[in-house]
């Protein structure tokens, strides 16, 4: 069984301007010790996602579906139930992690004080747990650390003591909404791979909300690519970037001015047309379809299934329903040139 | 190769057989921008040496990239560039005219040649003013347009330009996605045909997708317009998709220069290497690849490290770099403030 | 994005997060009835507000007179629709003027910084020094009490508290990225002020200006009921309620009755001020 199992998982919100369908059934999963990427841009969904995960939706927000950690519907608990679980079984770190910490507590008594309060544990031992996790997490000088306030550490810094923070009660399930779109490159680098150390340690899973394709890349098991509410494509890190087979996540691909790529010449960079959909009027059918270059009049009639590619691969495109490896054929040279780019 | 010239600053840019140093459009010459910090009740303030002495020139029809990270001083030095701030000392010579000595009333002239486009597409537009009236407000700001119809006309054809529909002209900011703003932000800032365009981290702020479109708008502005950009971003992938020459920032000071190539292909300065090493690549089978990753966290710029700055991060650090500051990067040749890159050529 | 209405405006958002706020309604109809018969005031009432019946004096609320007559035997009901008309008139007028002044000096303050600030900020801080009752009642006292001097006294204690409120808002709307655009454009300072700063600044203004007036009210009434605000036999609210001291036991339909429209008015126009407030804030209005 997986330890976190998202089915059919709906969310509406309601608004003055009527319902939005911020989510509109999506299936993830996430194996004990993985690390689960969720790639999209604004409003594709991811954000919201990870919030009803954690039970932290505003009550504006209407919830269907089933949320499954271990097995237990996590939609189905009561408030108290859920404010359990939160912190043992799943925490949460955050974009901002200055303002995730409270400016006028220390930080050792913001770590210790789920440790103290409700797992009962007292006072000193609760600090050299505290000390122990900091150092886990490579704060250096973490007993001098305990009595600073947040303001007086770096991003970086605060960002450590936020995962510290997630990970002192050993959470099954960490979710890491955009960790590191605050931060600078080189602390960001910091960052994952103090992550990816942490998996492998504790063997926490880790679900990663992110937009960018790089930290995606780096870090990821096993990749979901959403739009406007919809999952697009999944599969493993290496089917994914390997080789993408819904236009919207090939055209993401294309569209990055990669690091390692020499620019010889001016050639133009690759640009999926148009914008994303207002999700207050969703085209019917597939909502990509009016910046796509390959829609067909089906697209435009009904969202197609997520079709099943090869083994953990899908896709949610009628250019795959039946026939994908015919399209498959058309689509290698595309995809050879894509590499030697690479 | 081009005949003689006194300034030495300039000769190295004829050896890599650019552009004769008549075409540089702005030269910052040692500029400085320290800013007061203010210290608690009963201490005294400091001094945030945001900009620590930096000196470069923009060639006409090129695109210099300034990289660093949060608190290299990249944006203090754009708004110096541009006159939005007082230096604290130094000079910046625009189109050989030195910012300093011009009066309001040149000043305000001198700025139809210089813009900005701005980081956040949500704060850069006025939430009150309609899309025709920010468009066009630089045009009347210099009554170049008088009247409301003329006005509204130039604004729907830069708007064009951009590629946003003139029905956009009656609307307000808050009706389009950062993506429109940020080209509409882009329309005024080529309203004035400016020679220089600073672009501050233009693209942050936007989703990926949305991102090459505005590369992509900003590259062909630049040809049609020939436009000179400063382009600032902490983004190496973008620097180096637009840039033609780029300088690396760290701590206020500039610590490499060279031209794209030279710099990706052969960093001199350990920073600009570990930066390097640092940016995600989005191709997973790199992800074991060879790198360095930075120690630790930036110093403070209110009391920065003594000789070169970037020693209390650096593994190649010796007791030279704490001693002595090493030389600033000159003229345009790629070098870097480095006490080992010569070595490392 | 909306696509169907081109004429979405701020106003329109504003409008109708207020009309969903059942308070702030009712404050906009008491204010709206009390305006309507302050204008009207003429129409409505049977007597002259001045006119003597000394047999008629202190006659308790009857049918022909609703609200009783006072120790001259004026008709209150004529007498408080008159005052409905100086009450509002000295809640507004004063009001306004403070808010301009004040708008004025804080942008002024905030936009140029340095030495104009401290001077300007440092006269400010001197009037909020004091107690406004206070200062008011200081001011009448020197320049004698007439409704005219009310103004100016109001004006005075006002503006400072409104130059604080806008110039902490300019601060930070200076920093703007679109202000900072403005500048690299090349408009001039004076133009950035009146077309990017004070737009973004009238919505607190307003909110200001809708809290401050039944404040003036009640400084109008308390300035009259110490003998330092408007002069007999101005039909002035806190007057009536002066004079209706003194028979607050014989005939206290006089001293209650201007007490109940003092107290009817400024609820009003504080439902209406919080209900601006709450359709201007972007977290609740949207």
């Amino acid at each position: 069984m997986s330890l976190l199992e998202i089915r059919d998982l709906m969310i509406t919100f309601q608004t003055q301007r009527g319902l939005l369908p911020a989510v509109s059934g999506i299936d993830i999963e996430a194996q004990a010790g993985e690390i689960v990427g969720v790639v999209g841009e604004s409003g594709c969904g991811k954000t919201v996602t990870a919030l009803s995960v954690m039970g932290l939706l505003p009550d504006r927000a209407r919830t269907s579906g089933e949320i499954l950690l271990d097995g237990t519907d996590l939609l189905g608990l009561t408030p108290e139930e859920m404010r359990r679980t939160r912190g043992t079984r799943i925490s949460m770190i955050f974009q901002e992690p200055m303002a995730a910490l409270n400016p006028v507590l220390t930080v050792g008594r913001q770590l210790t004080e789920p440790l103290v309060r409700i797992m009962g544990i007292g006072e000193s031992e609760a600090t050299e747990q505290a000390v122990r996790m900091l150092e886990t997490v490579h704060v250096s000088g973490a007993r001098e650390r305990l009595s600073a306030y947040p303001h007086q550490l770096s991003g970086g810094l605060c960002q450590r003591v936020m995962i510290a923070m997630a990970l002192i009660r050993q959470p099954r399930l960490l979710i890491a909404d955009e960790p590191t779109t605050a931060l600078d490159v080189t602390i960001q680098a910091q960052i994952l791979d103090l992550l990816r150390e942490l998996r492998d340690r504790t063997g926490t899973a880790i679900l990663l909300i992110t937009h960018d394709l790089g930290v995606v890349a780096e870090l990821c098991d096993r990749v979901y690519v959403m739009y406007a509410g919809h999952v697009m494509e999944q599969g493993n890190v290496y089917q994914i970037f390997d080789d993408p087979m819904h236009p919207y996540a090939y055209g993401l691909m294309r569209s990055m001015p990669e690091a390692g790529r020499a620019n010889t010449g001016r050639e133009e960079l690759y640009s999926i047309p148009g914008t994303v959909p207002d999700l207050m009027n969703m085209p019917s059918g597939c909502p990509f379809c009016p910046r796509c270059a390959e829609s067909g009049p089906l697209c435009r009639e009904i969202l197609p299934q997520l079709v099943r590619i090869s083994k953990g691969h899908a896709v949610r495109c009628w250019k795959y329903v039946g026939t994908h490896r015919a399209h498959d054929a058309d689509r290698t040279e595309e995809r050879e040139g894509a590499r030697v780019a690479r | 190769m081009l005949a003689l010239r006194a300034d030495d600053r300039t000769s190295p840019a004829a050896q890599t057989g650019s552009i004769p140093p008549s075409d540089v459009l702005v030269r910052v010459r040692n500029i400085y921008k320290h800013f007061r910090v203010k210290g608690g009740l009963f201490l005294r303030s400091r001094w945030l040496r945001a900009v620590d002495g930096v000196s470069l020139s923009v060639r006409r029809g090129e695109t210099l990239g300034i990289v660093g990270e949060s608190g290299c001083g990249k944006s203090t030095l754009a708004r110096l560039m541009l006159n939005l701030i007082e230096p604290t000392s130094g000079d910046i010579v625009f189109r050989n005219a030195n910012l300093a000595d011009l009066d309001e009333r040149e000043m305000r002239e001198m700025r139809r040649r210089m813009q900005i486009v701005f980081q956040n597409p949500y704060s850069s537009l006025d939430p009150r003013m309609r899309i025709a009236d920010i468009v066009s407000e630089p045009l009347r700001a210099h009554g170049i347009v008088t009247t409301a119809p003329e006005a509204e006309r130039t604004a729907g054809e830069l708007l064009s330009m951009v590629g946003i529909g003139s029905e956009a002209l009656h609307r307000f900011p808050h009706e389009f996605s950062g993506g429109q703003r940020q080209r509409i932000g882009i329309a005024r800032a080529i309203a004035l045909r400016p020679d220089l365009v600073v672009c501050d981290e233009p693209l942050s702020a936007l989703d990926v997708s949305i991102r090459s479109q505005v590369i992509n708008l900003l590259c062909e502005l630049k040809r049609e317009l020939s436009l000179t950009y400063l382009f600032i971003s902490h983004d190496l992938s973008v620097v180096r998709y637009i840039s033609d020459r780029i300088c690396v920032m760290y701590l206020g000071k500039i610590v490499e220069t060279g031209r794209t190539e030279e710099i990706f292909e052969n960093p001199l300065h350990p920073y600009t290497r570990s930066l390097i090493d640092a940016a995600p690549l989005a191709n997973p089978h790199m992800r074991n690849r060879p790198r360095t990753i930075l120690e630790g966290e930036l110093p403070s710029a209110i009391d920065p490290p003594s000789g070169c700055r970037f020693r209390t991060r650096c593994a190649a650090a010796a007791d030279i770099c704490a001693a002595q500051e090493p030389p600033a990067p000159k003229g345009s040749k790629h070098s870097a403030a480095c006490h080992f890159s010569e070595e490392a050529k | 994005m909306s696509k169907t209405d081109d004429t979405h405006s701020i106003w329109r958002d504003l409008v109708r997060a207020y009309r969903n706020n059942r308070m702030a309604t009712a404050g906009l109809a008491i204010v709206a009835i009390l305006a309507l018969a302050a204008i009207f005031a003429p129409l409505i009432t049977p007597y002259d507000p001045y006119k003597l019946d000394m047999a008629n004096a202190s006659a308790a609320p009857s049918l022909e007179h609703p609200f009783g007559t006072d120790e001259l035997g004026r008709d209150l009901f004529t007498r408080i629709v008159y005052g409905a008309r100086i009450s509002l008139m000295i809640g507004i007028v004063p009001a306004l003027i403070a808010q301009i002044v004040g708008a004025v000096v804080g942008i002024v303050s905030g936009y140029y910084g340095g030495i104009v600030d401290h001077i300007l900020m440092c006269i400010a801080d001197v009037v909020l020094a004091f107690p406004s009752t206070l200062l008011a009642l200081a001011i009448m006292y020197t320049l004698s009490g007439s409704l005219v001097n009310l103004f100016i006294a109001l004006s005075v204690v006002g503006w400072a508290s409104t130059a604080r409120v806008v110039r902490s808002l300019t601060l930070s709307l200076k920093e703007q990225e679109y202000v900072e655009a403005a500048r690299s454009i090349g408009v001039r300072d004076t133009i950035i002020m009146l077309r990017h700063i004070l737009p973004n600044c009238i919505p607190t203004l307003i909110v200001l200006l809708t809290l401050r007036i039944p404040d003036y009210i009640l400084q109008e009434a308390a300035l009259s009921f110490l003998g330092m605000g408007a002069q007999p036999p101005t039909p002035s609210w806190g007057l009536i309620a002066t004079k209706g001291k003194e028979f607050l036991f014989s005939a206290p339909w006089i001293g209650i009755t201007p007490g109940i429209f003092i107290l009817i008015t400024v609820l009003g126009f504080n439902f209406m001020g919080d209900g601006v407030r709450d359709a201007l804030d972007p977290e609740v209005g949207g």
